[in-house]
């Protein structure tokens, strides 16, 4: 019984040793310990062997069977390690071939600037406010401080729709319908498209797209006008930007000024982009005028604010 | 404003180089739009004489000069100009001169060598506008006689840097070379001299000859005028026909030239009328009357219209004020007596009038933006003295001056410390005096800190205490205002939140594969028409004042807009793509506040190889990405689309918007000759039905069971019916519906299709068995049966 146990054993060891593929272990296990197997066997004939001998002997086969069940298990797991190895080590494909990307296509450039802007502005609180692009005179012009002759109101630089009703030639419009309909605090900046009377050409379309802000609150005073849009101007063309105030006149601030800013192209050292002066004008902008507040009734003794405004053109986009 | 520094340099002390010099004067709100040397030689170019002019013999067209340059040198030059003769005295660029980039060389013409050029005032620089009339074409003729070998191009004011300054409106006063002087001074804490204009006389013998009446004090706020005996009429001294080229203005003789000259330095339009012309001895400045015609100098017969002023005699007009002189007083050869007139008139009249007379002359552009009165007298002093100097005219003494209500005096108080607080600055009061000082303010210090401002006259720009904060800060310079942000407001505004929703819409369909567009939103009439043949006027905006009929009406559709793009990316060869845009229409019906409706649209347009699922799932998938469910999708019947392959998007009762195939008819008008799909919807309907909150459900407790459907039906039958009957059937128990074929052909009878679907059944409360999915869905089968005759395939 003992010697058929032992040839037994060495038989399936040397059969799990030499297999080679998973099969040939499952044959193993079949003719060992499946149903009618020689090791199932064995332990079905213990019946027939004395008390005394009995446990002895199915001690000795189950010993024999756990053994040839973890010589089993493992050399599975090895061959099952081989294989993936083998089929990873078969499927190489050309890396360098083009990637299957989904279609997609892109914002306009202008859009991608203004909401680059208008996150610029949101970080220091600032929100969109938006109002038609038709819009009567009153908002465009008179609210604005402009002088009843200027030229700006003329049929020549304007689009009417009606004697009242005109094409907005800024989105300052939307400023003044803000401070009429809130009171301050206000901070808001408004994009949109802007239309005045020029051919079109290489820099100049009779169609346009301007961002403009403002903020009303009590204190706002100069420096913060230009600590703001020093911040915006680093902001959108990186921290070492510096900007330049120049005094300027537009009727509805009072001091007003315009931005340079170091050309984002070359740095300031000078190139094409900003015909070898090394600034670009950025925005106007200025203390909101007295009477501009004193329209939209916002005393101006109690708070003050300032606006800008800037043409969105391509080269925002750096 | 064109300055010549050399010419700035007879009123204001500037050391410094020029560069600096335009730096400072940007920095104040004197903006420099360029500055330019005004030469384009290098290189002698001497004065010389012609003192022999002889035909080249073997040459039709050429000229052989002798010409004298000085110190017994004489040049041979040969030329085919044909303005020139003997005696002339004219530029003469020297052997090695570089003009205009080419170098002069010594050259021989057929036998006879030219070493050197006669040159013409475009090639030395001169625009030819600027030009005396007998230099206009040829070579340039001075006129009067120079020392021979002298450099030329000095004569010439060729030696200058020219600054181009843009004026504001609000400062008339600095469009003339006495505004930049004091410009500059207040820049450079300097003083400006004020040339002398003060005219020795001691009668009023002008009172004989003239009176004057303003009967409109309300368009003329003042009249000043002088009178003088011409004594020749001649071209002006060299010196001031240089000053006036280099201001722009061509030299015509020496009457019209000191009346430039003075526009130039004082920025006072004056005008000279010929006195014999004048009837009554009168005259008198009112609004035309009906029916009143004048010729003006330009020849033309005009008829007056409403509230324009004339400057009129006892019996007609002579002139029509601040825009042109008339014919009838023009000054010629044989003036003999002149009136100089130097008045301030109504800005805006002047700008109405030059308008509704379609009269844009530099004068009446001048007069539009405001004369201040208070130069008319020393303009017309100034005239008188110069012409008097160049020997043009001799003074019939006295002045008539007509100042109805005199600009007077403004006084300013401002509190310093308010100055400080509203720049965010510490500035001593010192300086703020300093600053205002400069710009020639009368400035007292009163108590308690506060400064007490006179502004000179001609300021009226000067109003109020933030137009003194202004002052004081452009002086000491912006770059000194420190920076802070915000320091004194911490608010923070609340999000546009339907802005951020427009965004969303935009990168969606970037994402979807749609290259967003920014077109035009006015177009033609006639392409509107194109897109919509029964399209009614009445319903569109036009522009009364359009760049032309192109662009004279505003869109009422974005998928107009985009079949343009469709059309110009065709004809550039780019044969497949998706467009979108979100923008306005217009519609000319007025809203709640009396505007024309404006209404934000997106829209989309596909082509090249997408076909109508293409483009609604696009429209579905965006509905998704917003929360927007139960969209149901109806044939619609618009025009411009194709009947059978165009649905209108429908939620609930809401409309909000359509996609389909553009008509071929339609498609071919704007050169689109294959299958182009478009969709539009309108955003602020999606806004208002979007629901963008997240909302979390846990995973089904319970597996569903699937049963797949194909049913067969005739063609005709839509889908969409066919879901909502399904849905109807289901019951509770039927939790999704999922088309996942549609066949048409062979195993089909004609005339019906084939529609598979995945059906879904599941309970929140336990797990189904077999029997209640299949009762469920034979009860569904029966329904389509019954509805539609559907035949389980």
């Amino acid at each position: 019984m003992k010697e058929i146990l032992e040839k037994l054993k060495s038989e399936a060891i040397e059969k799990i040793e030499n297999a080679t593929q998973i099969n040939q272990l499952e044959e193993v296990r079949i003719r060992m310990l499946g149903k009618k197997g020689a090791l199932t066997e064995m332990l079905r004939s213990m019946g027939k062997l004395s008390a005394e001998e009995r446990p002895l002997v199915g001690k000795s086969v189950n010993e024999v069977k756990v053994l040839i069940e973890k010589e089993l298990s493992d050399k599975k797991q090895m061959l099952e390690e081989k294989a993936l190895m083998d089929r990873l080590g078969s499927e190489s494909i050309d890396i360098t071939l083009p990637g299957k990307k989904p279609e997609s296509g892109t914002l306009h450039p202008i859009t991608k600037t203004t909401l680059e802007i208008q996150e610029i502005f949101a970080s220091i609180g600032f929100s969109v406010a938006e109002g038609p692009e038709i819009d009567f005179a009153k908002y465009n012009f008179d609210y604005l401080n402009t002088p009843e002759n200027h030229p700006s109101r003329g049929m020549n630089d304007t689009f009417y729709i009606s004697e009242d009703v005109l094409l907005r030639t800024q989105t300052s419009p939307v400023q003044i319908r803000t401070m009429l309909q809130n009171k301050p605090p206000i901070k808001i900046i408004s994009p949109g498209k802007v239309y005045r009377k020029d051919e079109i050409d290489a820099t100049h379309s009779p169609l346009f797209n301007q961002m403009e802000g403002l903020i009303v609150d009590k204190g706002i005073t100069m420096s913060d006008l230009k600590g703001s849009l020093e911040y915006f101007a680093r902001s959108l063309f990186g921290k070492d930007t510096k900007t330049k105030f120049r005094h300027h006149q537009f009727y509805f601030t009072e001091p007003g000024a315009e931005m340079d800013a170091t050309c984002p192209k070359c740095g300031g050292k000078g190139c094409r982009v900003c015909s070898n002066t090394g600034w670009i004008e950025i925005l106007g902008c200025g203390m909101v005028h007295p009477r501009v507040q004193s329209m939209c009734g916002i005393d101006p003794e109690e708070y003050s604010g300032f606006a800008f405004g800037l043409g969105l053109c391509l080269w925002h986009g750096h | 404003m064109i300055v010549s520094m050399k010419w700035l340099s007879e009123y204001v002390d500037i050391t410094c180089p020029v560069e600096e010099y335009a730096e400072r004067m940007n920095l104040t709100g004197n903006n420099v739009e360029g500055i330019s040397k005004n030469t384009a030689v290098d290189g002698p170019v001497v004065v010389g004489k012609i003192i022999r002019k002889t035909k080249h013999p073997d040459a039709d067209k050429l000229s052989v000069y002798q010409v004298d340059i000085g110190e017994g040198k004489t040049e041979t030059v040969i030329s085919a100009a044909t303005n020139i003769k003997e005696g002339d005295i004219i530029p003469l660029a020297l052997a090695g001169t570089v003009l205009q980039g080419k170098k002069i060389e010594s050259t021989v013409f057929r036998g006879i060598e030219s070493k050197a050029m006669m040159c013409s005032g475009e090639e030395l620089g001169l625009d030819a506008s600027v030009l005396p009339k007998n230099s206009e074409s040829g070579i340039y003729i001075f006129s009067e006689p120079l020392a021979l070998g002298e450099d030329a191009l000095k004569h010439l004011g060729l030696d200058d840097v020219v600054i181009d300054f843009e004026i504001t409106n609000n400062r008339p006063d600095c469009q003339s070379m006495i505004g930049i002087a004091r410009e500059s001074a207040a820049a450079f804490y300097t003083n400006a001299f004020v040339p002398e204009a003060t005219v020795e006389e001691s009668s009023n013998a002008i009172e004989k000859y003239l009176s004057i009446k303003i009967s409109d004090p309300d368009l003329c706020y003042r009249y000043v005028a002088r009178m003088m005996k011409v004594k020749k009429i001649e071209p002006s001294p060299l010196w001031m026909q240089r000053k006036l080229m280099a201001g722009g203005m061509r030299p015509i003789n020496n009457i019209v030239d000191v009346t430039n000259y003075i526009l130039l330095e004082v920025g006072q339009p004056l005008h000279a009328f010929d006195y014999k012309m004048i009837e009554g001895k009168t005259i008198d400045v009112r609004r035309a009357k009906e029916g009143e015609k004048i010729t003006t100098l330009d020849g033309e017969k005009r008829e007056t219209r409403e509230n324009l002023l004339l400057i009129a005699d006892a019996n007609k007009g002579v002139g029509i004020a601040g825009i042109m002189g008339g014919q009838n007083s023009e000054i010629t050869d044989e003036t003999e007596m002149i009136v100089l007139e130097s008045a301030a008139f109504d800005a805006t009249n002047i700008r109405k009038s030059a308008f509704d007379m379609e009269m844009n002359t530099d004068a009446a552009a001048l007069f539009a933006k405001g004369v201040n009165p208070h130069f008319c007298d020393y303009a017309a002093d100034r005239a008188a003295r110069l012409l008097m100097e160049i020997g043009a005219a001799e003074l019939i003494e006295g002045v008539i001056d007509i100042y109805p209500n005199p600009v007077g005096v403004k006084k300013l108080t401002v509190d310093t410390a308010w100055i400080n607080s509203f720049l965010g600055m510490n500035l001593s009061v010192e300086e703020m005096v300093r600053s205002l000082k400069s710009l020639e303010m009368d400035v007292v210090l009163a108590k308690g800190d506060r400064l007490e401002i006179i502004p000179p006259l001609y300021r009226t720009d000067i109003n109020i205490k933030e137009d003194i904060a202004e002052e004081v800060v452009r002086i000491y310079g912006y770059e000194k205002i420190p920076s802070t942000l915000n320091s004194a407001s911490s608010y923070v505004s609340p999000k546009n939140e339907r802005y951020a929703f427009k965004t969303r819409i935009r990168s969606l369909l970037a994402s979807l594969g749609g290259y967003e567009v920014l077109t035009y939103t006015f177009t033609s009439y006639d392409k509107l028409k194109a897109f919509e043949e029964h399209i009614d006027q009445e319903d569109i905006v036009q522009i009364i004042n359009p760049l032309g009929e192109a662009t004279s009406y505003m869109r009422n559709s974005l998928a107009f807009s985009l079949l343009e793009v469709v059309g110009a990316n065709i004809a550039k060869k780019n044969m497949k793509g998706i467009f979108f845009e979100a923008g306005n229409i217009f519609i000319k019906e007025k809203d709640a506040e009396g505007l024309p409706v404006q209404q934000e649209k997106v829209a989309i347009a596909t082509y090249g190889g997408y076909d109508f699922y293409d483009i609604k799932g696009i429209v579905e998938s965006v509905l998704e990405q917003v929360g927007i469910a139960g969209a149901d999708y109806r044939r619609a019947d618009l025009s411009y689309l194709h009947q059978g392959i165009s649905a209108e998007v429908w939620l609930g009762e809401k409309m909000l918007g359509y996609i389909g195939q553009v008509h071929p008819a339609i498609a071919q008008k704007f050169g689109i000759a294959e299958n182009v799909l478009i969709a539009e919807m309108d955003l602020s309907l999606l806004y208002a039905c979007a629901d963008m909150r997240f909302v979390y459900q846990p995973l089904a407790k319970y597996p569903s069971l699937l049963r797949d459907m194909a049913v067969v039906v005739s063609s005709e039958v839509l889908s969409g019916d066919i879901v909502a009957a399904i849905k109807e059937a289901g019951g509770p128990l039927l939790k999704k519906v999922e088309l996942f074929d549609v066949y048409e052909g062979q195993q089909i009878q004609a005339g019906h299709k084939s529609l598979a679907y995945s059906l879904f059944f599941s309970s929140p409360e336990r797990t189904l068995n077999d029997a209640e999915a299949d009762e469920a869905f034979y009860g569904i089968v029966q329904t389509l049966q019954e509805r539609f005759g559907a035949k389980l395939r």
